[in-house]
């Protein structure tokens, strides 16, 4: 077992910054970054051992000088360990520090060496549609509720969902190892108590197992993926490497390329959201998102910090370091240092962009910007009027490294198309709030007092399906579809649709959950006859009491009775200047039965009739 | 489109016999026959099978029925009202079904019928209860005088009185009389059945466009259920049934009659045994005439069987109602119920038409309808019902004199000769009889009818085409329409049974046509690649899609209804859509052509 192991410190010369500085808050560190940069551009923080670096300058010279300043400490805790944490690790098996990043050369330059055959850009752009589809459908789900975390519902979830699928981990699997991964990163790059870090530890050990047995199963039967791709390698005579080697590689992607991805995601969001003239830019020109994950790189670098031993006397920001001096890099700070970047803290999309340079250049840079481009290609082009809900709190996971908040709520405006469409100005818009009891629904949906294809106003339409109704006006089930007549309650058509799934309350969990309607239930009519009529009855009540027509939203309960949940004016039809069929003056008299003889409706009709 | 347009049906010269059916022209008149010699004009007009009035093969003399109404329909358009459109309704009988064809009036002459049509209709309109008061007593004449007629075999001799009273008439004049008679009262009646008839669909027909006009959508049947009659002629026998089955409640017969099976004999002198059996007897007798004058058919056929002679159909039903009435169940028509159901459906609509002026017409209108559409239920009863039912009793009759007579086996018998036919058997019956010989048709008859009896078994076998030839564009006819409900959907579908390649249905969820090019989406990642005016076809749209309906022509989905998102969100750009085909994104492709039709729910694809 390697760990960090502190060297003896330097005396301190700004002892009030390295008061100051809170290493496992990134909440809002810009502030003290600039001061830093001003005051002590390179300083000790005694709570961590760590000589901390600031300036854009001289990061830059330690990754150009991996000889001078090895990346050996990258994986290990800032602070040392519970003694039970090493026996636990030990006595698991869990003989990795680090997949690549913590590796040095020769080892690294074999490893990389060898992992990049198989990280080639064709793996990279082939996973674009699995992208694409991913972010469609995860945006597809909030899409029409006009609020969401996108943290939660997309930028915690897509990364992992790519690169799990890239390293072959099987659906079913993904909970588990999620919950392994963050045990990982808490592990290395957090500050938790004891008790906490035995369990992790104990995580980290299954983890690791479950990488072994995931690299051997590609030995025993091959597969597309990149433990199997590495495998294919290694058998095709580069051993260059041992198995547990192949295992810690693909072991270190799952981390390299999902919790930097997720807070690129997030953060990126956050500050893009952040300066609506930025979003409003990308809306307008699509063509400007590369430059803008660029520039959300920069301001919002996912790893906001990295470390770095320096293994011969060096001199860094004129701050002489001896040996084994271990080094934290605000990449954060570098990344908005004013004296490379004019406005460091804009997101300019005509910013000349600045690379970073170094042997350790993240491997799955590319993924995460492909990752990166789509999202923000399917956002701008699904929900052009996101913003940031206002007023909230960013809360970020105490760690050093991976900056991203926990939650990002946002908000979007579902009816934009409409009020465009009929030119009105959000400045007309009023909104209500309705507090209803929830009724158990067996059956919800919709109803309208006229068909709403024709106009005809002798007819209610009703959409039915099994649960609440949520899934009708959402669309996410095809409901069943009844026409009555409405003066003789008869229904004239009906079509009975597959209703695969159903919402229904779960009080308990005080929530609403879907679930699938069993085979033999998802054909059958959501209504019995007497119901459609009973729905329609309601309906043209409401009609009656508001004397237009009306679109109603019912449900009926386990009971059998039916409610009426909502009531709104019908908008198209009842809008419309004239009649669907304008007549002309009705006529009357001997004459006019002459004319019906005469001019028979068939004939009339003739040009729908005879298309 | 991928299939071959089938327009035309097949004409009656392709569509031969059936085996076993050859030489059944010969079975009927031959002014009924599709003739060789008049093939190019016969093909030129539509013709489809009346099988609403006459669903079975005729048998030789049953064509009576559609000879003598088709020919009295036709007269009152033509010649007596000279409705302005409309002349009557041409028939021909193909393969023992008969085919209607309505005869237009030519374009240029109808404005010169309509003056004369406005005075003719107009005086039966204004006087409509008093010439309906008329006319019951004219059918009544013309049902008294059929019970009347008497068919006897032939006496032994000429009865002496008829020779002292210097007469000078033999029997076979008064058989061929009252036969001929027959034929004229059956006749007379069909005269008087359609004298109200039309002008009651045309009153009836007037309200229902006006109805279709002002209420596009207004339910058929509620148009009915406005005009309807509630005390109906044609529901008195069964009122009578029910009113019997009270009475033998209330006499405590309930037992007698419904013990054991419908052997009319045996329940009735069971019910005679009863301390007040005689009572419910009487009444049983009183109400069987008119009242069980009444086919069990439509009476269009002399098989339809009539209850006064199949009285275990009435006492069956009788028993039925006893039944129910010692279950406690309530068998009285609701007339008040009915009514006041009828005045709810009437105020209804009333309130949906779309102004006080369109109100106005439709009061008079209505008020008309209901002035004159009963009639349309009253003849059923004096004419199918009661008349012919007396008709095929009296024809049964002479069926079983002259089956007595050797001419063949069975009363029923008769029906397989044709009644110009039966003249000469008449004739033949009093001819041997009057020279003191057989007569033939006991030699030609049972083999004859045996033969017709295997041509019309052959016959059945055969379903009938339903049309022939080629339809209008459009159906306009307006008996054809009302009386046939023969419209060009109807026709339509008639032809494209089966064969439907290269066209979708699904919902019809937003008005409108579009041509234009497919543009099939697999989901919201290839939304990017909509083209502006390209026609989206998707399984399903999403309210995320919601910009996107800027750029297209129309939507076609694979699921959704009249109220999933697309057919919505459609509406309210105004773009057609077609929702629910089921299987739009397999079945079409990208950059193909497709006309989508909101309005019939319809796809087609053009290439």
């Amino acid at each position: 077992v390697v760990t960090g192991q502190p060297t003896s410190a330097p005396a301190c010369p700004h002892p009030e910054l390295a008061r100051d500085f809170q290493p496992f808050d990134l909440a809002e560190p810009f502030d003290f970054y600039a001061r830093a940069r001003a005051q002590a551009p390179v300083f000790y923080s005694p709570e961590i051992d760590y000589w901390v670096v600031t300036r854009y300058d001289d990061m830059r010279g330690i990754f150009r000088d991996p000889v001078t300043f090895s990346s050996e400490n990258t994986q290990a805790p800032y602070k040392p360990r519970p003694a039970e944490v090493p026996q636990i690790l030990e006595a698991g098996g869990f003989s990795v520090v680090s997949g690549l990043s913590g590796k040095q050369p020769p080892d690294h330059t074999r490893l990389r060496g060898f992992i990049k055959q198989a990280f080639t850009p064709r793996r990279v752009a082939s996973l674009e549609p699995e992208i694409r589809a991913i972010a469609a459908r995860m945006i597809e789900r909030f899409a029409g509720r006009g609020q969401a975390d996108l943290v939660v519902e997309l930028a915690r979830e897509l990364p992992a969902l790519v690169i799990f699928r890239m390293l072959g981990i099987p659906d079913a699997d993904v909970p588990q190892v999620k919950e392994w991964a963050q045990s990982r990163v808490y592990m290395n790059f957090g500050d938790r108590p004891v008790e906490e870090q035995v369990h992790h530890a104990e995580n980290l050990v299954r983890y690791w197992r479950y990488w072994r047995d995931l690299v051997q199963s590609r030995f025993a039967t091959p597969q597309d993926d990149l433990p199997g791709d590495l495998v294919g390698i290694y058998r095709q005579g580069d051993q260059t490497i041992t198995t547990d080697e192949i295992a810690a590689l693909v072991y270190g992607q799952l981390t390299a390329g999902h919790e930097t991805t997720t807070a690129l995601l997030s953060n990126g969001l956050k500050e893009l959201l952040g300066q609506p003239e930025a979003w409003q830019a990308i809306c307008r020109d699509r063509g400007v998102i590369p430059v803008a994950v660029e520039e959300l790189l920069r301001v919002s670098a996912p790893v906001f910090t990295w470390k770095r031993r320096v293994k011969a006397p060096a001199q860094v920001g004129g701050v002489d370091l001896p040996a084994g001096t271990n080094l934290l890099l605000l990449l954060g700070s570098a990344n908005h240092d004013d004296a490379v970047f004019e406005n460091p803290d804009r997101i300019d999309l005509g910013r000349e962009n600045a690379s970073r340079q170094g042997i350790h250049f993240c491997l799955g840079a590319p993924l995460a910007r492909l990752e990166g481009r789509v999202v923000l290609e399917e956002l701008s082009a699904r929900l052009p009027t996101l913003r940031l809900v206002p007023g909230q709190r960013f809360d970020y996971g105490a760690n050093t490294s991976f900056r991203g908040p926990s939650h990002l709520l946002v908000q979007w405006d579902t009816t934009a198309p409409y009020r465009r469409h009929h030119a009105i100005s959000e400045d007309d818009v009023r909104m209500a709030v309705v507090v209803q009891r929830m009724v158990d629904a067996r059956a919800a949906g919709v109803a309208m007092t006229l068909d709403p294809a024709t106009g005809d106003r002798t007819k209610v339409a009703i959409e039915a399906s099994f649960g609440l109704g949520e899934t009708v006006v959402s669309g996410t089930v095809t409901p069943d579809h009844f026409l009555v007549e409405k003066v003789l309650l008869e229904v004239v058509g009906s079509i009975i649709s597959r209703k695969e799934v159903e919402l229904v309350p779960d009080a308990a969990g005080r929530r609403v959950r879907e679930r699938a309607v069993e085979a033999d239930r998802q054909l059958s009519a959501t209504l019995s006859n007497e119901e459609v009529g009973a729905v329609a009855a309601r309906a043209k009540r409401a009609e009656r009491h508001y004397g237009c027509p009306q679109d109603i939203e019912w449900a009926i309960d386990r009971g059998g009775a039916v409610m009426l949940l909502q009531s709104r004016p019908e908008t198209v039809w009842s809008n419309k200047p004239q009649q669907p069929q304008a007549r002309p003056p009705a006529a009357t008299g001997l004459m006019s039965i002459a004319n019906t003889l005469i001019n028979p409706l068939a004939a009339r009709r003739a040009p729908d009739v005879n298309h | 489109m991928s299939t071959t347009e089938v327009n035309r049906f097949i004409s009656p010269y392709d569509d031969p016999a059936p085996e076993g059916a050859e030489g059944w022209e010969e079975l009927y008149p031959y002014y009924l026959h599709f003739r060789q010699d008049r093939r190019e004009f016969e093909d030129g007009r539509f013709w489809f099978a009346d099988l609403q009035h006459w669903p079975t093969v005729f048998k030789p003399f049953d064509t009576i029925t559609v000879e003598f109404a088709i020919k009295c329909l036709g007269q009152y358009n033509t010649r007596h009202l000279l409705i302005p459109p409309a002349n009557g309704i041409d028939y021909r009988v193909h393969n023992g079904y008969v085919y209607m064809s309505p005869v237009p009036v030519p374009e240029e002459q109808i404005p010169e019928r309509v003056p004369q049509f406005l005075e003719r209709a107009g005086h039966y309109f204004a006087n409509w209860s008093s010439l309906l008061e008329n006319w019951e007593r004219k059918i009544r004449r013309v049902i008294g005088d059929l019970e009347a007629l008497e068919f006897e075999p032939l006496p032994e001799v000429v009865p002496l009185e008829w020779i002292k009273e210097g007469r000078g008439l033999d029997n076979t004049f008064a058989l061929t009389q009252s036969y001929n008679r027959a034929i004229e009262l059956a006749y007379e009646a069909f005269q008087y059945h359609f004298e109200f008839l039309n002008l009651g669909y045309v009153a009836y027909l007037d309200f229902f466009t006006f109805c279709k006009e002002a209420l596009p959508g207004v339910a058929d049947l509620g148009i009915a259920k406005m005009v309807q009659g509630i005390d109906v002629v044609l529901f008195t026998p069964d009122q009578e049934l029910r009113t019997l089955a009270r009475l033998a409640v209330e006499l405590d017969l309930g037992r007698a009659l419904t013990e054991g099976d419908v052997d009319v004999d045996r329940v009735l002198s069971a019910v005679g045994l009863q301390p007040r059996g005689a009572e419910w007897l009487a009444a049983w007798e009183a109400a069987q005439d008119p009242w069980f004058n009444f086919s069990s058919g439509n009476g269009m056929y002399s098989t339809d069987r009539v209850w006064l002679d199949h009285l275990e159909i009435p006492l069956g039903f009788v028993r039925d109602y006893v039944h129910r009435l010692q279950d406690g169940e309530e068998i009285e028509r609701p007339t008040e119920q009915i009514r006041a159901e009828r005045d709810r459906i009437t105020a209804e609509y009333r309130e949906l038409m779309p102004d006080d002026e369109t109100r106005a017409a439709f009061d008079e209108k209505l008020g008309l309808s209901r002035l004159v559409f009963p009639y349309v239920e009253h003849h059923n009863f004096y004419i199918e019902h009661w008349s012919l039912s007396v008709f095929w009793r009296k024809i049964r009759r002479l069926g079983e004199v002259l089956a007595q007579a050797g001419f063949w086996a069975e009363p029923d018998d008769i029906f397989y000769v044709r009644r110009d036919e039966l003249q000469h058997v008449i004739f033949d019956y009093g001819n041997g009889w009057g020279v003191g010989v057989e007569p033939m048709g006991p030699y030609y008859w049972p083999a004859e009818i045996a033969r017709r009896k295997r041509i019309l078994a052959a016959l059945e076998l055969k379903a009938p085409v339903p049309a022939m030839n080629e339809p209008p564009a459009v159906v306009t006819e307006p008996f054809t329409i009302m009386l046939y409900g023969i419209t060009s959907e109807a026709v339509s579908s008639w032809l494209h049974a089966g064969a439907d390649a290269g066209h979708l249905g699904g919902m019809a969820a937003s008005p409108g046509v579009v041509e234009g090019v497919a543009r099939v989406v697999g989901g919201a990642e290839d939304l990017g690649t909509v083209q502006e005016g390209e026609i989206l076809v998707t399984r399903i749209t999403a309210p995320s899609w919601g910009p996107i309906f800027g750029r297209i022509a129309a939507a076609v989905t694979d699921i959704g209804g009249m109220m999933g998102h697309a057919a919505i969100v459609c509406r309210e750009y105004g773009l057609p859509a077609v929702t629910g085909t089921g299987s739009a994104t397999t079945s079409i492709h990208t950059g193909q052509r497709l006309r989508v039709d909101g309005n019939t729910g319809t796809v087609t694809i053009l290439d």
